[in-house]
């Protein structure tokens, strides 16, 4: 855990409690957690443990039932939905596990949508879209559309959309969940990359071999933070390390 | 660059690339604004044709007919035949300064018309000389109608309706040519221009043949009028008109002013606005069922718009995640809308134009199509139709997207 970069994340006492009809679920329960600059944490627990919800939360498209969220020392709860878009757009970069992409605009289009929407000129999108897509290694690919690229590429221009705005901080939800282990490897080395080139990266996973080589590991269990640490939980460690590795 | 030209910019990128469904929106828009335009097309040739039709029979003549009387009236029994004669024109312009052209006329119905070896039977009537104007017996080009010296001379000259110059003549030249008229030679002097008639008396104009009152006399022997027709002075009532015309006849024959039998009075006039308040009634008719057409196309518009943006639902939601504002999403789902009701609209007027050019060069001589008239495409008609497709275009798009606008991003993102 690095102690000395500044808080980016800081959640205090956060809950998040879904209603149906009379039914009440708690998704998160008290959840303090703060995460500063240049931390890559892995987010790890058991299908309805809350990950997806937490992540959520996180990246502003949700708001806690309670409890207090700061972004950047900026409390989400005073923000209106016009300046939670505008932080999604400027801090937050998202990747989903189904990519997201647009099926009808190519791999460059993709990547500029969040300049677009950030009111980025269009010769000044069009370049920092090339840009982002060659860090990605898909230079080659800036013109090609989502259904003719393979779906380790589609992946990485979803990388490249969310590293477009330069954000604070990167959320990604199960990033190589719907990948192959070697693409997801690549996708994995490509974090990996982007961490040590200074970003911050908060991912779900169910890999526990992608969450080891993670510098924070969180383990959720129904809504509360169990573990968290360096090293991976000594139950799933002893699992990993029955599987072989 | 404000939310709202985002939207617009993101929208006007990526319209053109959803090709089979807005293809589909833009036909659908574009059949209605047809079916509208169409409509509205024919109502205004009818318009058209109506009005054509109401100048037929001239500057809206008073037509009289002479009846019997059907009440006793200053020691007469009824059952008293009223004949017009000659005097009755002097006395009623004498009598009614509002009168502007008072003319008598008479007709013979079955006359023998010869031209060379072509022999024809029809309507001969005698008239005066202000039939040019009052009752619209205007002449083609090259000849001309009656006129005072024919009428002070009693000149044996002929003019003929197109349609009986037709039967006579053929495609032949008629002016100058010799017609025996039972057996008496007359010279053509003028064929009538061919004429659409809405009021008739004794049959269209164009299918009878004219000669001066007095030649008529001289053939067919003197004989009371047939009928007596007047015009208006400009601003004159025709009611007190009317009246006054009945008082002057009822002392000159001694029947009952209020007795309607004794002289028939027909206001072509009136004819006419009876005519307007139908094809008032027709208009707004065909103009319900033009906006029925074009909000049914509104709705299968706003329909295919849900459909759309539900499918879309995902798309908005990665969106929203990443940064669009509400304004953004609302503006881009409305500009579409508004974009395939503008392509659909263009579509649609200019098929109807072109259908319409095309209606228009058809030869037509059938006579249900000549009442109808040709099609007939008008600016106001299109800047009603493009400002009604407007309407539709936002209303079809406000729907759909302030629905989107109101999607939760996370619901949004996971739905399939």
């Amino acid at each position: 855990m690095s102690e000395n970069g500044r808080a980016v994340i800081r959640m205090e006492a956060v809950g998040k409690t879904y209603r149906s009809g009379t039914i009440e679920f708690e998704a998160l329960r008290g959840i303090d957690l703060t995460i500063r600059s240049h931390e890559m944490v892995a987010v790890i627990g058991s299908s309805g443990s809350g990950k997806s919800t937490l992540m959520n939360v996180m990246g502003c498209l949700d708001t806690p039932s309670c409890g207090t969220y700061a972004f950047e020392g900026r409390d989400i709860a005073q923000l209106s939905a016009t300046d939670l878009a505008d932080l999604r757009n400027r801090a937050i970069g998202f990747v989903f596990q189904s990519f997201h992409l647009l099926p009808y605009a190519t791999a460059r289009e993709n990547v500029e949508m969040p300049l677009l929407f950030g009111g980025v000129p269009a010769r000044r999108r069009r370049d920092r879209a090339l840009e982002m897509l060659a860090r990605v290694g898909l230079a080659d690919r800036a013109d090609h559309l989502p259904t003719q690229l393979s779906g380790g590429e589609m992946q990485r221009v979803a990388v490249a959309r969310a590293l477009a705005n330069d954000p604070q901080v990167i959320l990604a939800d199960e990033p190589t969940g719907n990948l192959d282990t070697r693409t997801g490897r690549g996708i994995l080395d490509l974090f990996g990359r982007l961490w040590k080139e200074g970003g911050t990266i908060v991912l779900i996973t169910h890999d526990m071999r992608l969450a080891r080589s993670c510098s924070r590991i969180l383990k959720l269990e129904d809504g509360r933070i169990v573990h968290d640490g360096a090293d991976l939980p000594a139950d799933d460690d002893l699992v990993l390390a029955a599987a072989g590795e | 660059m404000g939310a709202r030209t985002r939207g617009l910019a993101y929208m006007w990128r990526f319209a053109g690339r959803r090709r089979t469904r807005s293809a589909l929106i833009i036909l659908a828009v574009a059949w209605g604004t047809l079916s509208m335009m169409l409509l509205l097309a024919f109502g205004e040739g009818l318009k058209l044709q109506m009005w054509k039709g109401s100048q037929g029979l001239g500057t809206s003549p008073i037509m009289l007919w002479a009846g019997s009387t059907t009440r006793a009236w200053e020691g007469m029994k009824p059952g008293r035949q009223i004949r017009f004669v000659e005097e009755d024109l002097t006395a009623l312009e004498r009598a009614v300064p509002e009168i502007d052209h008072v003319a008598a006329e008479d007709v013979s119905w079955s006359v023998d018309l010869r031209w060379g070896t072509q022999a024809v039977s029809a309507r001969v009537t005698g008239v005066m000389p202000c039939y040019e104007t009052v009752r619209a017996h205007h002449p083609q080009p090259g000849g001309r109608f009656l006129n005072d010296v024919d009428e002070a001379r009693s000149r044996r000259v002929l003019f003929l309706g197109s349609a009986l110059k037709e039967r006579l003549f053929g495609p032949a030249n008629a002016v100058g040519q010799t017609v025996f008229l039972r057996g008496v030679p007359f010279t053509v002097i003028g064929v009538m221009i061919d004429k659409q008639q809405m009021g008739m008396y004794g049959g269209p104009d164009i299918e009878k043949a004219s000669i001066p009152l007095s030649t008529f006399e001289s053939i067919f022997g003197r004989q009371p009028y047939g009928n007596i027709l007047y015009t208006l002075k400009a601003g004159a009532d025709p009611k007190t008109v009317e009246q006054a015309v009945r008082e002057v006849l009822a002392r000159r024959y001694r029947f009952d002013p209020a007795d309607e039998s004794a002289v028939h009075i027909w206001d072509s006039a009136q004819t006419n606005i009876e005519g307007e308040k139908i094809f008032k009634g027709i208009q707004a008719f065909l103009g319900i069922v033009g906006a029925m057409t074009l909000l049914v196309a509104g709705v299968g518009l706003a329909n295919m718009l849900f459909v759309m943006i539900h499918r879309r639902t995902r798309e908005i939601g990665l969106q929203m995640a990443i940064g669009a504002h509400r304004a953004s999403i609302t503006t881009q789902i409305v500009g579409e809308s508004l974009l395939l009701a503008a392509l659909g609209g263009y579509l649609g007027i200019g098929l109807a134009w072109i259908l319409v050019e095309a209606l228009q060069r058809l030869p037509v001589k059938s006579e249900a199509l000549q009442f109808l008239g040709k099609p007939t495409l008008s600016l106001p008609l299109g800047i009603v139709t493009v400002i009604v497709l407007i309407g539709i275009g936002c209303l079809a798009g406000t729907l759909p997207a302030r629905r989107a606008a109101r999607l939760n991003p996370v619901e949004a993102l996971r739905h399939e």
